[in-house]
């Protein structure tokens, strides 16, 4: 049996219109006296419409009071705070993440030679004792140009394995030992070269005892050098020694000796476990 | 009594600091560890430095010995001042030697005076010495 018109209007404005309270005890009668008829009488379609205008579109007030209710109880208790232990604890924290942001930062640009953050990061870095790559980096790619560039000077370092191989004179200067203490032997040797340097390094050995002569040629006159001597000494003692005019230090705690002297542009030191008579018979046969 | 016993008591004492002042100032200071290092520069032309560095070790040799850092510093005649113009720059080491040496060369600007200064390290034993160091200086003409 078909639903008429009105009883379809009467459907309709009950399910959309939203400003009239839904009396769905009057659907309800109405569905039950649908239901009471005879089988066959009864219209399926009104029966069906009524119901979905019926359906449960969710909890009514008091299940949904009920449950957010449940909710609340069953919530993890939370530790109230004081209110400035908070404010520190996220003081802490913002200022914790700030600084592994800038450090990271300043890292990764460094890493990646993020030229422009390096900038701006620089004084930051500066402040917190962060060094940045580039400024250890040996040399930047520089052209001959470049003012203030630094880069890799013309050298050579060569190593000699036997006192042999070592020159006997360099450029007028004595290089090889004309005699050694008793039981001493060549260990190691090199000379490195540049522009203005030539320097040599002989170390000699004897069981435990340990020699080393080291001359440094200066090769241009115009270059400045100068050096410093550590050593342990007591009271230098000026000496001459042969032709050579001997700045020598004893230290009398044990048997090491130092000995300097200056022949023209060649400085020569020697160091080593000796005697003063070694020293002295050393630098004699060095003429 | 009491009081003028202590007032000599202390100073007493006061003398017994000032004589062992007096002694740490007369001992000579120096290394175990250096025998000598120093910085060679010179002027190979084009307004170019040459820079060389070395050092040698005490008593045997050195697990690590070399230079950590250097720069190089102009000298600002106006304020009578030195200041860094480049660096700090890494040096360079040997290891399980008596001695090293290395060489740089640095573009200056004609006229002005440079100089390097350095930290010279040496490790023995498993302890490390650090000696700073200034250079002469030289004009770029």
């Amino acid at each position: 049996m078909m639903i008429s018109n009105d009883e379809r209007k009467i459907i309709d404005s009950l399910a959309n219109d939203k400003t009239v309270e839904m009396k769905s005890d009057d659907l309800v009668e109405m569905l039950n006296a649908e239901l009471n008829k005879p089988e066959s009488e009864i219209d399926g379609q009104l029966v069906q419409e009524i119901l979905d205008v019926l359906e449960p579109t969710g909890p009514d007030p008091a299940q949904m009071q009920a449950g957010w209710k449940h909710v609340k109880e069953n919530l993890p208790k939370r530790r109230e705070r004081s209110g400035w232990r908070t404010g520190f604890a996220r003081f802490a924290a913002a200022t914790a993440v700030v600084a592994i942001v800038l450090v990271s930062t300043i890292e990764d640009a460094g890493a990646f030679r993020w030229t422009l953050i390096q900038k701006i990061l620089k004084p930051v870095a500066e402040t917190f004792g962060i060094i940045m790559n580039d400024q250890t980096d040996t040399t930047p790619e520089s052209t001959e140009t470049t003012l203030y560039a630094v880069s890799d000077a013309p050298s050579s370092l060569i190593a000699y394995a036997a006192l042999d191989e070592v020159p006997d004179i360099h450029e007028g200067y004595i290089i090889r030992p004309r005699w050694l203490p008793e039981g001493f032997a060549f260990a190691s040797g090199s000379r490195f070269s540049s522009y203005e340097s030539e320097i040599y390094s002989l170390d000699f050995t004897q069981d435990e005892r340990w020699l080393n002569l080291n001359i440094h040629i200066i090769t241009q006159d115009s270059a400045v050098y100068s050096r410093k001597f550590e050593r342990n000494l007591e009271i230098p003692i000026e000496m001459t020694i042969g032709q050579h005019s001997v700045t020598f230090y004893s230290n009398a705690d044990d048997q090491h000796q130092s000995a300097v002297w200056v022949h023209e542009n060649a400085h020569y030191m020697l160091y080593g476990e000796l005697t003063v008579e070694e020293v002295k018979q050393f630098i004699e046969h060095m003429e | 009594m009491k009081r003028a016993m202590a007032l000599i008591l202390a100073m007493v004492l006061l003398l017994c600091v000032g004589a062992v002042a007096c002694a740490e100032s007369n001992e000579t200071r120096a290394s175990n560890y250096f025998a000598t290092y120093g910085v060679a520069l010179s002027k190979p032309g084009g307004n170019k430095i040459n820079m060389t560095f070395s050092c040698s070790c005490a008593y045997g040799t050195a697990s690590q010995i070399g230079v950590s850092n250097y720069y190089v510093q102009c000298y600002d005649a106006d304020v009578a001042r030195w200041y860094t113009v480049s660096g700090p720059h890494n040096g360079s080491y040997s290891y399980n030697a008596s001695s090293h040496s290395f060489a740089k060369t640095f573009q200056g600007a004609a006229g002005e005076k440079y100089r390097v200064k350095c930290t010279f390290l040496c490790t023995k034993n498993g302890t490390t010495e650090t000696k700073s160091y200034t250079s002469g200086s030289v004009t770029l003409p």
